[in-house]
């Protein structure tokens, strides 16, 4: 398979999993991006990989753990910020049920978790691997993934159970 | 609340149309693809100057993207301070986008190809691509297109010399007729006399060249820029084969620009031989690299350029005598043959030579002329 043809097949699909990595549609773009440059430079030897899909999603994965640490903090709540916009916009044009708002808020709530936290959780949920498999991938033990599952779990729920109470209160 | 993992499964997928365009994301991986190639580039020619010489002089130049006007502008420029060292390296180290465009002809690909590659990475200028494409071909990547034309061969790259001297369809019109070939044959001929450094009856019209004979060396030695400003696409690849001031080509014309510094710098084919005495090396072509390479690394020879005389003639031996008697006498090689059978004699060379020697004998053979 030369670059091109991974390119034309499998790009679509790792932009996916990148913007839900990410969370964030331009960040997605960008470590897509600086992902399939060195791909592309190096693809003879990704190319005798067992799978050269998944040495290119792992890329991925390893350089949104390994991004510029300052521009994600400056930028995570930004990030949140504009998934909203992009929902809102959307929304303008169409019929969102309550459970898609729903998962707006919820996918906003995944924006404040940390990269590491978040990562668990989209190998887990989206990815459908088992923590062997996501612990191979982090280079951690699994207990570690389980510890950052919990952890990212209990914010989400922490989160989730204080907006609860903002809006009894408000009510 | 998270009451269910099922929602985050669900929370992904819904945002998963955020994805960004992957045509957008492809072009511009290319881009950085290409800052990469030439990051590699210069820490390559950098590192190799180092090696050489120990000093490294000079700049690093990293253009974003060489556009059209930069035709034969060098991406990266390390100047060599002197090297002290036989074996050090040539002064600068990269591709020129001429380079790139001469490898991507070489290849076989033509203007189309450019086109179809274009649109397969979606590039709005035929020649970047051509040149992009040519610097993966020379980094040893395949293309996703297939060339439509053949791989340069030594033929036609004879042709090309041709060409890049400043000859014109006229001028192989005019040697076809000299040479009583054909046209083609007529420039592939005087391209491989060029290439040898042999004169070629007529100069070309086309160059500034107005009288004498022309050589490589005009190539060579003339104004690069001004003899690159007239050269067509074709040109370019033979002025690749020629040049000796870019260094870093692919290994296989490393030694064939070696050779074409050796007889720019006015040796000669008896230079070469007697270089080969000097150097205990038997084989001339090797020699003539060899040579080339030490005038490139700013070395100099231990003769001077066409001092040479022309090798002694080889004596002439009995046998000689025989068979060119023989055909002096008007038989031909097909006689020779009838005669090989009716003496029983396979070897055609000896039946001639019995013959002849026959015939100064005063002998007559059992077939006429």
């Amino acid at each position: 398979m030369t670059f091109a043809e991974f390119a034309a097949a499998r790009l679509p699909r790792l932009l996916r999993y990148a913007v839900v990595l990410t969370g964030d549609r331009d960040l997605a773009q960008d470590i897509v991006q600086e992902v399939l440059a060195r791909a592309q430079v190096r693809w003879k030897r990704i190319e005798r990989s067992d799978s050269p899909d998944a040495y290119v999603r792992r890329m991925v994965l390893n350089e949104y753990l390994s991004w510029r640490r300052t521009w994600t903090v400056r930028n995570v709540r930004a990030v949140g910020e504009r998934l909203v916009d992009v929902s809102d916009r959307r929304s303008e044009s169409r019929d969102y049920a309550q459970d898609v708002v729903e998962n707006d808020e919820l996918w906003n709530r995944l924006a404040t978790l940390p990269r590491k936290q978040r990562a668990v959780l989209v190998l887990r949920y989206y990815e459908q691997l088992d923590d062997e498999e996501i612990a191979y991938l982090l280079g951690c033990a699994q207990v570690t993934v389980r510890s950052n599952a919990s952890k990212a779990l209990k914010a989400l729920r922490l989160q989730s159970e204080r907006q609860f109470i903002t809006v009894a209160g408000e009510a | 609340m998270i009451d269910d993992t099922a929602q985050l499964t669900e929370a992904f997928a819904a945002h998963e149309h955020l994805a960004p365009n992957a045509d957008d994301v492809l072009v511009k991986s290319r881009e950085i693809a290409r800052s990469i190639h030439r990051r590699r580039w210069a820490v390559r020619a950098t590192g190799g100057a180092v090696l050489a010489s120990g000093l490294v002089a000079g700049g690093i130049a990293l253009p974003g993207r060489a556009g059209p006007a930069h035709a034969n502008q060098t991406r990266v420029s390390v100047a060599d301070s002197g090297s002290s060292s036989p074996s050090a390296a040539p002064s600068s180290a990269t591709y020129t986008q001429a380079q790139d465009l001469a490898a991507y002809f070489a290849a076989g690909y033509d203007y189309a190809d450019a086109t179809k590659l274009a649109t397969a990475w979606n590039e709005t200028d035929i020649n970047q691509v051509k040149a992009d494409a040519g610097l993966r071909l020379l980094e040893g990547e395949t293309l996703p297109v297939q060339p439509s034309g053949t791989p340069e061969t030594p033929v036609n790259s004879d042709v090309s010399a041709f060409f890049a001297a400043g000859y014109t369809i006229a001028d192989a019109q005019q040697l076809s007729k000299m040479w009583h070939v054909s046209t083609y044959q007529a420039k592939a001929k005087a391209g491989k006399e060029l290439v040898n450094h042999e004169p070629v009856p007529i100069p070309p019209s086309g160059s500034s060249t107005s009288s004498g004979s022309a050589t490589a060396a005009h190539v060579l030695t003339g104004s690069k820029a001004s003899i690159a400003a007239k050269l067509t696409q074709a040109k370019v690849r033979a002025l690749k084969n020629a040049s000796v001031d870019s260094a870093n080509p692919p290994a296989d014309t490393q030694a064939d620009q070696d050779r074409a510094a050796f007889f720019a710098a006015g040796y000669t084919y008896n230079d070469a031989v007697a270089l080969g005495n000097l150097w205990h090396d038997s084989d001339p072509w090797q020699v003539k690299a060899d040579a080339g390479q030490k005038l490139i690394d700013g070395q100099t020879l231990p003769i001077a350029p066409g001092s040479s005389p022309n090798p002694p003639a080889p004596p002439v031996t009995q046998t000689d005598k025989d068979v060119n008697a023989f055909f002096a006498a008007g038989y031909t090689y097909n006689d020779a043959v009838k005669l090989g059978k009716i003496w029983n004699d396979s070897s055609t060379y000896q039946v001639k030579a019995d013959a002849g020697k026959k015939l100064l004998d005063g002998q007559t053979l059992p077939i006429a002329p």
